[in-house]
């Protein structure tokens, strides 16, 4: 029952998760493999969630917190037909635009990926120095020098329109 | 051919990537996913722990049946403070993995849960490696008195100071040789894992103007 509960509600936000995965880990295997692991900590984690925030900020925090803390695993891959349903975008100049932007943020440190993602996804300085424990000083300016150096990449590299 | 198409902002290059259909899972991936098992940065060190308990009570039915075999006073008396010291490490292990290895919540604050592993990983790599000190001197003496004892000569120990010598000679350079293989070892395991944690929390105290 609780895990229909859990299950209902991260279907809703499976984008977040898909998003990290693909922020922190570079290829499909890895990407699979921390997408596992983040949906397995973050039921681990379910029976603690009351509410007081909104899933999604919830599961952010789980997400992120995994992510971080995650390392490749180079002799161990879990098996491959667990995900086969792993899909890549169908449209090829969205999916090359998307895999530009994935690639070069992955160029960032791994925090300054994570300031950047939160900050594009809507949340303010206050709630971002509030989940992640940087001072708000220090997340804005690795937000703002994260955009600019993406910004800068995107100006040398032109995209595929 | 040439366009005129202009490029798309960050925000938007995120919006679109916002609104890109989330892969759909089917019921029996979800629950393959829900039971998988974790691959958390504690785990290998858990692994770690309980292989070692596993070689502890291995080698420890080995120095119990040597303690009731060998009728020597001094090799019994070594085999059983190695045979006690085996037994505290099995406690001690058992702790580790209930009280320092146990991985934090993930919905945990996040600078707070990245400090609570790196401590957990240094708290109990540094335990392993000073239990490990402990056992060293021991079990060289347990040795190196049972080596004696087959060879009758035991009773010589108590009075050739070239055979004191030799215990001390081997105290010296293998206790200190063994524990900097033990941490050396830890290096290798869990030295990437620790640096780059390490790199991302110095990230958190960056002082930026």
């Amino acid at each position: 029952m609780a895990e229909q509960q859990f299950l209902s509600q991260l279907n809703a936000h499976r984008g977040i998760v898909f998003k990290i995965a693909k922020l922190y880990a570079e290829e499909t295997a890895e990407q699979q493999d921390l997408y596992q692991e983040m949906v397995f900590q973050a039921l681990q984690a379910w029976p603690r969630f009351d509410g007081r925030s909104q899933f999604s900020t919830w599961l952010y925090r789980v997400c992120l917190n995994t992510a971080l803390s995650w390392q490749r695993q180079e002799q161990r891959r879990r098996k491959a037909e667990a995900l086969t349903d792993w899909h890549e975008l169908d449209d090829p100049i969205r999916k090359a635009q998307t895999d530009w932007l994935y690639s070069q943020m992955r160029k960032l440190d791994p925090l300054s990926r994570m300031v950047l993602s939160l900050k594009l996804d809507g949340f303010s300085m206050n709630e971002i120095a509030e989940m992640t424990g940087l001072s708000s000083n220090n997340a804005t300016v690795k937000a703002h020098r994260a955009k600019q150096q993406l910004t800068q990449w995107l100006q040398q590299h032109p995209l595929p329109l | 051919m040439a366009t005129t198409t202009p490029t798309p902002s960050i925000e938007q290059l995120w919006e679109q990537l916002s609104s890109s259909p989330a892969p759909a899972a089917s019921t029996q991936t979800q629950l393959e996913q829900l039971h998988s098992r974790s691959n958390d940065p504690l785990r290998q060190l858990r692994r770690a722990i309980r292989i070692n308990s596993g070689y502890t009570i291995i080698f420890g039915i080995a120095w119990l049946f040597l303690f009731i075999a060998v009728d020597a006073f001094w090799v019994r008396f070594c085999f059983g403070i190695l045979l006690a010291a085996h037994i505290a490490g099995l406690f001690y292990n058992s702790w580790l993995l209930r009280r320092v290895l146990p991985t934090p919540p993930a919905d945990l604050h996040i600078k707070s849960r990245l400090y609570a592993i790196q401590l957990r990983m240094q708290q109990a790599l540094r335990g392993v490696e000073l239990v490990a000190l402990f056992f060293y001197p021991v079990s060289i003496t347990a040795g190196f008195t049972l080596a004696l004892w087959e060879a009758d000569k035991l009773h010589l120990l108590g009075t050739e100071l070239f055979l004191q010598l030799l215990l001390l000679g081997s105290f010296v350079v293998l206790v200190p040789l063994c524990y900097l293989l033990t941490r050396y070892l830890h290096r290798v395991a869990y030295g990437k894992q620790l640096r780059a944690l390490q790199s991302i929390l110095d990230g958190f105290e960056e002082q930026s103007v």
